[in-house]
């Protein structure tokens, strides 16, 4: 009666430490696939939030260079495309880097970034339109676009003497934006 | 060996076979090119706002002619050697070649894109060719700029090479 009562005991802890050994493979093969899906989630939300930086930033450059007050102002602008006037450009930036107002104004519209303007044709040095960095940013996105720059004179279609009196460069426009 | 064996030896195998395909098919999606919006957005924008910023770009010294009057002047008077002489002794046909040359590369080849710019006339004979592929694959090209001279319509057109 007793080995029998023992038997029963025996063949029951074993059931028991292999229902046990079930649950502990079980729970470790559901860890091991949430280890997976947390790391491709965290992959795909990164790339995600690249993409979406990336698109800021072009909406970004797009809204600048059509900027009324850096934008060169002529009949035919159309015509001509992404055009930057200089003197326009040169009084914005003095402006936003120096007036509080302004700044504040300003950091509505073009918000945590950088304007700069590079120079390709001459060969000169860039300036700095506006510069505003993110406390603790983790990444800058940034964008080129290529501008003619009007340095002097009245643009009409074109810059050259038979047209008008305007000098025109090539630049790029680089827009950075803090995420 | 015991036919149960056998047959956990089998499950053992099916399950790292499966695990395998699950893994190869996470390394594709992981590895999928990044950000394509920036790519898609220069492949349709960039070769034109390039090309219409180069054509009115004042020369550094050539008379203050533009890029454009330059190549207008190239076309109309190659043949009959009337051409500008710029400031440094150079014809307006080598000096818009170098001047584009520094534009192309200090825009377009700091972007790490091939290019291609050519001038041709109606018949679509290229009279000019500047820059540093010659543009055969795949590219994408800007809106045809139209130039009007004495010896026709010509047409200017940048490409940017894919590959």
């Amino acid at each position: 009666m007793k080995n029998s009562n023992n038997l029963i005991k025996r063949k029951s802890q074993i059931k028991m430490f292999e229902t046990v050994a079930i649950l502990v493979v079980f729970f470790f093969i559901i860890a091991i696939g949430f280890a997976f899906y947390a790391s491709i989630s965290k992959t795909l939300i990164s790339r995600e939030a690249a993409e979406q930086a990336d698109l800021r930033s072009i909406q970004f450059s797009e809204k600048i260079t059509f900027l009324p007050e850096i934008k060169c102002t002529s009949s035919v602008s159309k015509e001509i495309g992404s055009c930057i006037d200089l003197l326009k450009a040169d009084k914005f930036g003095y402006l936003v880097n120096t007036d509080n107002l302004a700044k504040e104004y300003y950091y509505d519209i073009l918000g945590y970034s950088d304007i700069k303007i590079i120079y390709v044709y001459p060969e000169k040095e860039s300036i700095l339109v506006y510069s505003k960095p993110k406390p603790n940013y983790r990444s800058i996105s940034t964008f080129q676009v290529p501008v003619v720059l009007l340095e002097e004179g009245n643009l009409r279609s074109r810059c050259g003497p038979e047209f008008s009196n305007a000098k025109c460069s090539f630049a790029l426009l680089q827009v950075g934006v803090y995420s | 060996m015991k036919k149960s064996q056998m047959e956990i030896m089998g499950l053992v195998m099916i399950v790292i076979l499966l695990s395998l395909v699950i893994l190869v098919v996470l390394q594709f999606i992981i590895r999928q090119p990044a950000s394509t919006v920036k790519e898609e957005y220069y492949h349709s924008q960039l070769a034109t706002n390039t090309l219409n910023a180069l054509l009115r770009t004042t020369s550094e010294s050539c008379k203050g002619y533009d890029m454009t009057g330059l190549f207008k002047d190239c076309v109309e008077n190659y043949d009959n050697n009337n051409l500008i002489i710029c400031e440094d002794g150079k014809n307006s046909c080598s000096y818009v070649e170098g001047a584009v040359k520094t534009i192309l590369e200090g825009s377009l080849g700091a972007l790490n894109k091939k290019h291609n710019l050519t001038v041709a006339n109606s018949r679509g004979a290229g009279i000019v060719s500047i820059g540093n592929s010659a543009c055969i694959g795949r590219r994408e090209s800007s809106n045809p700029q139209p130039l009007s001279t004495d010896k026709g319509l010509m047409q200017i057109v940048l490409y940017i090479c894919e590959d």
